[in-house]
């Protein structure tokens, strides 16, 4: 196996924790380019080995569009800072679209964050060969490697990757509205399995009274959900600032319960082997479909079958009798 | 209509085809409906048009005030000539002003800069280029003082453009007429204090809405006390149709604002009467010229009913719409630059056939600067040479009972109506603005507006059709703003030294306790600013209380590029994006920004949207940024290019500031960076000096720029070798 080579440069300005170095390493996790591929797999590889990886949280802050997810980590984010943190923010949006740019407008919603000392890099996720997770884990592992703690993941929306978010992160804090009810229930079923902390968020002024009835009906069903083990819901107002200070201290002790327990490392086992299994398929995927691959290989099979000339299993038989395992990504 | 009529009309209609099949043309497209300003025009009204309208029998003076709001009009007294100028120091202003009161003019409207209007200081480090530039600087009661000097505030009646600061500047105004002997009772003009559109469109608000509304209800409440004369409000939709708006959405969401400061200042108890007849209006007047003039008639029409109904005045004067209009800056070209001195002029006649009370003609070079003294002087020239040449004068709504103008009057109010119920059903436009509905609106007719400009549907003489490439630069007024900022500073010092220091700062702790209780902030921030508290303080001590809002820049992925999908231009940038993409490995990435307090957003949300559609990743920078922050953002994200979008003039200090922040944390490595709006040609050299790779001027169109920001960036890397 060729082991790509690390770039000395690069990697001395990311330990150092030079912003620049930093954003230029994640645009190369960002490229489609397969010597830039390389380059960023080589600085991954050298960023998973430090030490500081294991002690940098990840933090993923999800809910649905228009919930405040933004405005709440500009919030939060300030406070952090002004414990002393120096935290990233990566924003990540999965459904930017496959034709034509993105259009990103992070900054704009965290201004204060842009402001400060904060590291806040919102990426359009199309061109990552190994999808949005992997890149986001990329990025994330440079962020730490980088000195920044936490790295908070904001992804956009709650939709049918629901549930990924479990993959990426060493703790989920999804947002909901006052007032969210019935239609998170049936949607977000999957999602409130996961969830370790929920947060009612725009709780202030005249929504201050259905944000507490909201709190109430989410913490019972989260109850019945989930047993004694169930997560903590909090309200916040990210206008007002109140309950930010007590939102990251439900954070941290979390965090250390599982640190102690053991469960994080456990949690980040799992999440390498989910991002194992899926940069294997997304590699495999990409070896069918490349030039010369399988995929024109098996055509005619594919066409013989179709035509009755060969029965389906035979042909799928054949194309694995011809496979020689050693598919070149 | 009879039977004659209908049988009439269809002879017409066959003449006219045949006519035309002669010519050759096609029927069809030529006696079909025309948009304009999405109100579909017929080619022949008849007296057809007119059945079952209500309004047509209403003299002048008379409800719904279509034909005018006063029966006498321009028989009585023209309109009044008000031109908006102020830029530099006070003095320098008042020089300007007393020359063109000699000139003609007949009542003054002041134009702030940018930092008075975001509350700061001219010493505060956010506002280092902005001092002086888009008008004038004023910090402190002295200042105002200075402004006035020489000009009789009991006589001369004067318009303020002010929002967010409104507070301060009031305040100032106040206290500076009280100290040159004019009681508060004898002021005459109009504080803008229109919150609502700033959060739509013009972006120079400092509180956050809930606070915001709450300060335009106490100007309110104390001018309906102590300043009879003054007009507490004025309720604005120029700065809607600068954005982009439609005539019908200029109109509905303008009379919807006013509805709900109606609302606000009902709720403080206010008796209507007591404060609807000081409420006025503002109007911006496009190219449209019988929209724009049927969109007067319409508004005065609307706003009448609107106020019948929901409150039963007492006093006609509640229901009457009086207006103030200005002649569309959009509208004016830097192609050709002097060819603004004829839409000016047809504009003003609009603004002038549709009843205006007074009236701002723009200088022909502002779509390049600052209007010079040469410009200023034609455009109040345009104003008396239609008053005074032209017979405009003569008659009362010349317009009245054609069967156009009506129909066209009838059409405007109701679909305008419709939008103004469809405002109040999401709980009136403090929320429907807090949930962007009017935002998106308006978003979304401009661009759609600029792909058909674009794509030469609309023609722009000189933009898109009958350009010439033999312009001689011209001359702009350039202020000297780092002079200004200096002199400020030097000033505020003075200030600060002379002042009853234990004075000040009791009268800013009143303040900030009443903003956390109930008092009339309009009367603390007298006090404060008699004892000579300046304009930031005054701010700055209701911040602590408020809080400073910040508003994200949105954009609208997708709206351009459906509108100029199969245009041989578009695919042909869409390629060479494409092609950069593939070599690089990722799309060519943009960060549109905004330096200084300039809040004008149309520009950058356009290109942002259309570079998007191009294919590039744009990022939006937040507004009001320094040079620093931008810097910041464009290296975190990595950007291939920085465009910074200007408007106010503040460019020659900070563009040349962020040029120097990429090189030295990047260098030749770092970002490219453009420039487009309103840069001055003696600007250019300046910048291009200062590393800026290309300058867009205003109404480049989006295909030409995404393709040249592509070749630049691919000749940058062919230079470098770099990946």
């Amino acid at each position: 196996m060729d082991r790509p080579e690390l770039d000395d440069e690069l990697w001395s300005g990311i330990v150092a924790g030079d912003r620049r170095a930093l954003a230029r390493a994640i645009s190369l996790c960002e490229s489609a380019r397969a010597d830039h591929r390389l380059r960023a797999e080589a600085l991954v590889a050298r960023a998973s080995a430090e030490p500081r990886l294991a002690t940098t949280a990840r933090i993923g802050l999800t809910g649905p569009a228009g919930v405040g997810k933004s405005t709440l980590i500009d919030t939060l984010g300030q406070h952090l800072l002004q414990a002393g943190h120096r935290p990233a923010v990566l924003a990540v949006d999965p459904s930017s679209r496959r034709t034509g740019g993105s259009l990103l407008g992070d900054q704009t919603r965290m201004p204060r964050l842009a402001r400060g000392d904060a590291f806040v890099r919102p990426s359009p996720t199309r061109g990552h060969l190994g999808g949005a997770g992997a890149y986001t884990l990329e990025a994330a592992i440079l962020c730490a490697a980088a000195g920044f703690e936490p790295v908070l993941i904001e992804t956009v929306g709650v939709g049918q990757n629901e549930t990924e978010i479990d993959d990426l992160v060493d703790l989920v804090v999804l947002l909901l509205q006052p007032g969210a009810g019935d239609e998170v229930q049936g949607m977000k079923r999957g999602l409130l399995e996961h969830v370790d902390v929920l947060v009612v968020a725009k709780a202030d002024g005249p929504l201050l009274g259905v944000a507490e009835e909201t709190r109430a009906r989410f913490a019972g069903a989260l109850r019945l959900l989930r047993g004694p083990t169930a997560p903590s819901v909090a309200l916040v107002s990210a206008q007002e600032g109140t309950g930010i200070a007590e939102l990251w201290q439900v954070i941290e002790a979390q965090l250390d319960e599982r640190r102690q327990s053991g469960a994080f490392a456990e949690r980040r086992a799992r999440q390498r082997r989910a991002w194992f299994r899926n940069g294997l398929v997304a590699a495999l995927t990409r070896a069918v479909d490349a030039p010369g691959g399988l995929r024109e290989r098996w055509a005619h099979l594919e066409e013989a079958a179709a035509h009755g000339e060969l029965s389906v299993p035979e042909a799928v038989r054949a194309v694995l009798e011809g496979l020689s395992w050693s598919p070149r990504v | 209509m009879n039977d004659r009529g209908r049988a009439q009309e269809r002879a017409w209609l066959e003449r006219a085809s045949k006519e035309l099949a002669r010519a050759g043309d096609e029927t069809a497209d030529a006696l079909g409906p025309r948009l304009r300003q999405g109100v579909a025009i017929r080619p022949l009204y008849t007296a057809a048009d007119l059945e079952g309208l209500e309004h047509l029998d209403a003299l002048p003076g008379e409800p719904p005030y279509v034909r005018g709001p006063r029966a006498s009009m321009y028989r009585g007294r023209p309109w009044t000539l008000r031109q908006y100028a102020g830029f530099s120091t006070a003095e320098e202003s008042n020089e300007f002003f007393l020359r063109a009161l000699a000139e003609g003019q007949r009542g003054l409207s002041v134009a702030f800069d940018l930092a008075t209007h975001r509350g700061y200081d001219s010493d505060h480090p956010r506002v280092a280029g902005d001092v002086g530039k888009a008008g004038v600087a004023v910090d402190s009661v002295e200042d105002m003082k200075r402004l006035f000097q020489g000009i009789d505030l009991g006589a001369v009646s004067v318009s303020m453009t002010m929002n967010g600061a409104v507070l301060p500047v009031l305040a100032a105004f106040i206290v500076a007429a009280e100290e040159a002997g004019v009681e508060q009772g004898r002021l005459s003009g109009t504080i803008q204090n229109d919150i609502l559109k700033e959060f739509m469109v013009r972006n120079t608000y400092i509180y956050p809405p809930a606070p915001s509304m709450r300060i335009v209800a106490d100007v309110i409440e104390y001018a309906s006390e102590h300043m009879p004369r003054f007009n507490s409000v004025s309720i604005s939709g120029y700065h809607m149709q600068e954005a982009g708006a439609t005539a019908v959405q200029e109109l509905a969401f303008t009379l919807a604002d006013g509805l709900e400061y109606v609302r606000v200042a009902r709720e403080r108890g206010l008796p209507v009467d007591a404060f609807a007849p000081r409420l006025s209006f503002f109007f911006g007047i496009g190219m449209s010229f019988f929209v724009e003039i049927a969109k007067l008639r319409a508004a005065r029409l609307l706003w009448s009913e609107l106020l019948t109904e929901r409150y039963q005045p007492q006093d006609p004067r509640s229901c009457l719409l009086r207006v103030h209009c200005q002649t569309s800056g959009v509208s004016l070209t830097a192609q050709q630059p002097l060819n603004n001195v004829v839409r000016t002029a047809v504009e003003a006649l609009a603004a002038v056939f549709g009843g205006t009370q007074s009236l701002h003609t723009n200088a022909w070079d502002e779509a390049i600067a600052l209007p010079s003294d040469a410009a200023a002087r034609v455009a109040r020239a345009t104003q008396l040479v239609l008053q005074h040449e032209t017979g405009v004068t003569d008659v009362i709504d010349p317009w009245g009972g054609s069967y156009f103008m009506e129909s066209l009057t009838a059409e405007l109010a109701r679909e305008a109506r419709a939008l103004i119920d469809e405002v109040e059903a999401r709980g009136g436009m403090t929320q429907a603005v807090a949930a962007g509905f009017p935002q998106g609106l308006i978003d979304r007719a401009a661009i759609e507006r600029q792909a058909r400009v674009d794509r030469g549907e609309e023609i722009v003489v000189g933009v898109n059709r009958f350009t010439a490439d033999d312009e001689a630069p011209l001359e702009a007024r350039v202020v000297d703003d780092e002079r200004v900022r200096r002199e400020q500073i030097a000033r505020l010092e003075a200030l600060r030294r002379s002042r009853d220091e234990e004075a000040v700062r009791g009268a800013l702790a009143r303040l900030e306790a009443g903003a956390r209780g109930h008092d009339n902030l309009l009367a603390s921030s007298v006090e404060a600013m008699r004892a000579r508290a300046t304009l930031g303080e005054v701010s700055a001590a209701l911040e602590k209380v408020f809080g400073r809002y910040e508003q994200a820049l949105r954009g609208l992925a997708g709206v351009y590029g459906r509108s100029v999908q199969g245009e041989q231009s578009w695919e042909t940038c869409q390629r060479a994006v494409q092609a950069f993409a593939e070599r690089e490995g990722r799309p060519p990435r943009i960060l549109i920004a905004k330096l200084g307090q300039d809040g004008h957003d149309r520009g950058a949300k356009l290109i942002a949207t259309g570079l998007a559609d191009a294919g590039f990743d744009v990022d939006l920078g937040p507004l009001f940024s320094t040079p620093e922050e931008v810097a910041r953002i464009a290296l975190d994200n990595d950007v291939h290019v920085v465009g910074i979008s200007t408007q106010a003039g503040a460019h020659t200090t900070l563009v040349p500031e962020l040029t120097q922040l990429l090189r030295e944390a990047a260098g030749s490595a770092g970002p490219l960076v453009v420039c487009g709006g309103i840069v001055p040609q003696e600007h250019h050299e300046q910048l291009v000096e200062a590393g800026v790779a290309a300058l867009f001027e205003p109404g480049t169109p989006v295909p030409v720029i995404a393709a040249r920001i592509v070749e630049l960036l691919v000749a940058a890397r062919d230079r470098d070798g770099s990946t």
